[in-house]
């Protein structure tokens, strides 16, 4: 990636680098989500994406630098099959719902269960219930998305690519959970187990823009 | 024929063409007994290669295709009103010519009568203002001469010297309707009523129920029986099947209205629509599918009418429009156009937009999708894909890469091709199978290995994936894609990125492992790394940044140029300069290089050499044994000027052949 602004070049040293995966419905917000993280920017009409893109962005918490390898995957139906390959050996995933679309957040549900049947145990989980900006036509009460993530473990927000509310802060989060140690993820990923710790840490969290 | 054909056809076409509407079965009923009536055989063997056209046909006999066929089921489908069918076997132009074989044993199912007809018979098709205006919306109604041209199997049949028109022979109509009601499913939108049917009486009696009737025929073969007999009485009988049989048709056709379309979209230079076997809709580049469904099963069924008889609809013509049928199972192709395009670059860039859908799908899944399920609705597989296909229409309509069948290479000294070329194989990995540095629509290098090569056209489906589906902002992409010149059956895995901040120089990596995407964002990462330390980058910029131009060549009036070699399949071509300032000025010179590339290439009589001159510019174009090449000059050069001036600049692109194409190298 031919010069991508980081934001924080200076900490390269202490950089850990994570592979994180965005998966979801089509449609529900993905790649907006991604660039607005990314580049800070929104378009109205986003490309459908093909296949998948590859990004990445730093961020630097509690003074560490995480570097996120971000996968952008499709959320067309054709592409399903290719999923795995970017999950596989990911740290982290942001699981996409819109939450003025019903069936957006169900197909949420089943990537959930795929991760949890396929990917890597200590794999940390985020999901986003996206187009908060909509709220006033929402199908999906907060409190449901709430209830589902914790029930699984998972840092929930609702976010808004369009006004950028909390869009750093679901990577941000996932940032805190993800093993601080360098060595190889395999063996934190049990300590990091941190999830549970999360929802304590993020428990207020899933309010999501209240808590921004 | 000429008389009796044209007298048949006023009576459908000669009224006031009136929305479209469905055609009469009842007519087309009639229509088909007529043609069958004539000794079947002989006729047939005729016909085979004719295309007729309807002008020469008395003036009243506006728009109507004829379609000589054994196949009764042609008149049906269209329901337009195929009233008239003669079987002239010699008519000098006569409408359409279907080189359809014997009808086969379908027919002798239907009444007695239309059996005997429909084997060897020729139809006659008159698609009225209806068609028309259903397929063009209403910019039919001037059509004087309209022209189908049916492929035989295997010949294209355009027009040959020996056309046969068909008569209406009332007894052989009616075979061929029978038939027409076997094929069930057409939306019978279309049959514009025939309006004052002055001519026929029959026609005009029919009309009225007509509109209705030609779905309810389509379903059931009965109708046919009951239309064998004489005209009037297949006319009767057939209002009164309508009657019985309302029909979903009847919806389309409200749909196909011509109010329903919003007012551009009949103003739109061409229409390229893709539907299934089945009819569905799947693509269309203007307007959206679903508010043109009536329209799709129009063309569906003109498109199964002839090939129930085992050929192919290649093209219609009418005085406005060409329409152009292309069938690449499971999908259907069509393009409406009133651009000065020949049929066969019309079907070219059907093709590549056929091409466009294997290239997401791969032609493997797209028949196995449909295989077991023929009313698949294959949209649900081409969510954000609709923009490709108009990107590759665009394509084929503006470069002249496509005109050419080969690849533009961006102009560069030799030394800095082969440094971008170096630096490629240099950090090659074993998986990689082709790597290409593109600029937009041009060539920078292409790294492929010793056994495969890359065809222009899978390069010009990549330029536009690249292109359309610009990764500028948005990182790289990696997405399973197929070359279908390389292998229809499976998938590639492409990985695209822009590799300049400044300039769209985009890096495209392909494998045939799909697990390598680490691995391509890593060799992508090395060759920019390398090409940042060897400036290349800067280098590239640099050129882009002065551009190719015909002022370059010294050669005097010379105003742009395109030179082929057919060798290499590379072109090299100036940037537009004034009096090319505009958009529509270039397509307005393209449309001419399109126009002396068909004249050369297409014309019956073998030439090496053409010109075209009007007030604007003289555009001449020059086939060599290893090349070709079109030149444009000011309008008042003369002939033996432009010639000497052509002979220079081949010269001169000898010796600068270097900087324009990729000799060699770049093979591992």
């Amino acid at each position: 990636m031919s010069g991508r602004p980081r934001q924080n070049g200076p900490a390269q040293a202490k950089a850990l680098q994570f592979k994180l995966v965005l998966l979801g419905e089509s449609a529900v917000g993905k790649s907006s989500l991604v660039l607005r993280f990314v580049k800070g920017q929104f378009h109205e009409y986003q490309e459908t994406t093909i296949g998948a893109a590859f990004l990445t962005q730093t961020v630097t918490v509690d003074g560490v630098t995480v570097k996120f390898e971000i996968w952008d995957t499709a959320g067309q139906e054709r592409y399903h099959s290719l999923a795995p390959m970017y999950y596989r050996g990911a740290q982290a995933a942001i699981i996409v719902y819109d939450i003025t679309n019903r069936d957006t957040f169900e197909r949420a549900k089943s990537w959930v269960k795929e991760l949890d049947r396929q990917a890597r145990k200590d794999i940390v989980i985020a999901l986003a219930g996206n187009k908060f900006d909509l709220s006033n036509k929402r199908m999906v009460e907060v409190e449901e998305g709430s209830a589902y993530a914790q029930e699984h473990n998972l840092i929930f927000m609702e976010t808004s690519a369009k006004t950028g509310d909390n869009v750093s802060n679901v990577f941000v989060e996932i940032a805190k959970m993800l093993p601080k140690v360098e060595p190889k993820p395999n063996n934190n990923g049990q300590t990091v187990r941190i999830d549970d710790n999360q929802e304590a840490q993020n428990g207020g969290g899933p309010g999501c823009c209240s808590k921004n | 024929m000429g008389d009796e054909d044209t007298t048949s056809v006023r009576s459908t076409t000669n009224g006031t063409i009136p929305a479209p509407s469905s055609c009469l079965p009842e007519e087309a009923i009639e229509a088909r007994s007529s043609s069958t009536t004539p000794t079947p055989h002989d006729q047939v063997t005729e016909n085979l290669p004719s295309t007729s056209r309807l002008q020469d046909l008395e003036p009243q006999s506006r728009s109507r295709l004829c379609a000589e066929s054994a196949s009764d089921h042609f008149v049906s489908r269209p329901r337009s009103n195929a009233s008239d069918y003669a079987s002239n076997p010699r008519s000098p132009r006569a409408s359409i010519d279907l080189g359809l074989k014997e009808c086969s044993g379908e027919s002798s199912q239907n009444g007695g009568e239309s059996s005997h007809n429909a084997t060897p018979a020729k139809l006659n098709l008159d698609i009225d203002s209806e068609l028309a205006k259903s397929l063009l919306n209403g910019s039919l109604t001037s059509v004087d001469e309209v022209e189908l041209v049916v492929e035989d199997n295997e010949d294209l049949i355009m027009e040959s010297p020996s056309v046969h028109q068909k008569e209406f022979s009332p007894e052989a109509s009616s075979e061929l309707s029978a038939e027409f009601a076997g094929e069930t499913g057409v939306p019978g939108e279309e049959g514009a009523s025939s309006g004052a049917g002055s001519g026929g009486s029959v026609v005009s009696e029919l009309e009225p129920g007509a509109m209705v009737e030609p779905v309810g025929r389509t379903s059931s073969g009965r109708d046919l029986q009951l239309v064998t007999p004489g005209d009037t009485v297949s006319d009767d009988e057939g209002s009164e099947t309508v009657s019985e049989v309302p029909l979903p048709v009847e919806d389309d056709s409200e749909e196909l209205g011509a109010q329903e379309y919003p007012p551009e979209w009949y103003t739109k230079q061409k229409h390229v629509f893709i539907f299934s076997e089945a009819g569905k809709p799947i693509y269309s580049r203007h307007g959206k599918e679903e508010n043109i469904v009536g329209l799709y099963g129009v063309m569906q069924a003109l498109l199964s009418c002839v090939q129930d008889n085992s050929d192919d609809l290649n093209c219609i013509r009418s005085s406005d429009r060409l329409f152009v049928f292309r069938c690449h199972p499971p999908l259907m192709l069509v393009a409406v156009s009133d651009t000065t395009e020949c049929e066969e670059q019309i079907a070219r860039q059907l093709k590549y937009v056929h091409h466009q859908a294997v290239f997401f799908l791969t032609q493997s899944h797209l028949a196995r999708l449909f295989k077991n399920r023929h009313n698949y609705d294959l949209r649900r597989q081409l969510t954000g894909l609709p923009k490709f296909f108009n990107g590759i229409i665009e394509f084929v309509e503006e470069e002249h890469s496509f005109l050419l069948e080969s690849v533009q290479c961006l102009p560069m000294p030799q030394s800095l091709r082969n440094e971008v070329t170096a630096t490629l194989l240099s950090n090659r990995c074993p998986e990689l199978v082709f790597a290409i540095v593109l600029y937009e629509r041009q060539i920078i290098s292409v790294v492929r290995p010793k056994q495969y090569a890359i065809t222009p056209q899978d390069l010009h489906l990549l330029m536009n994936y690249v292109q359309t589906g610009s990764t500028r902002g948005h990182g790289e992409k990696w997405a399973p894609c197929c070359l279908p010149d390389f292998n229809d059956g499976g998938y590639l895995y492409i990985h695209d990125s822009y590799i300049s901040e400044t300039v769209n120089v985009s890096l495209v990596l392909i494998t045939n492992e799909r697990e390598q995407h680490i691995t391509m964002i890593n060799c992508k990462q090395r060759i920019v790394e390398q090409m940042v330390a060897q400036k290349t980058m800067d280098k590239l910029e640099e050129i882009i940044s002065t551009p190719f131009l015909s002022s370059d060549t010294k050669i005097p009036h010379l105003r742009h140029f395109v030179y082929k070699s057919k060798s290499s399949q590379q072109l090299v071509s100036p940037e537009y300069t004034v009096p090319y300032n505009s958009d529509e000025d270039r397509r307005s010179l393209h449309t001419k290089y399109c126009h002396v590339y068909d004249k050369l290439h297409h014309s019956d009589q073998k030439m090496s050499i053409y010109y075209d001159i009007d007030s604007r510019e003289s555009v001449v174009g020059y086939l060599m044994s290893s090349s070709e090449i079109y030149c444009t000059f000011s309008p008042f050069v003369t002939r033996p000027v432009a010639l000497n001036n052509i002979d220079k600049l081949l010269k001169w692109i000898r010796r600068e052949e270097n900087r324009f194409f990729i000799l060699g190298s770049g093979v591992y």
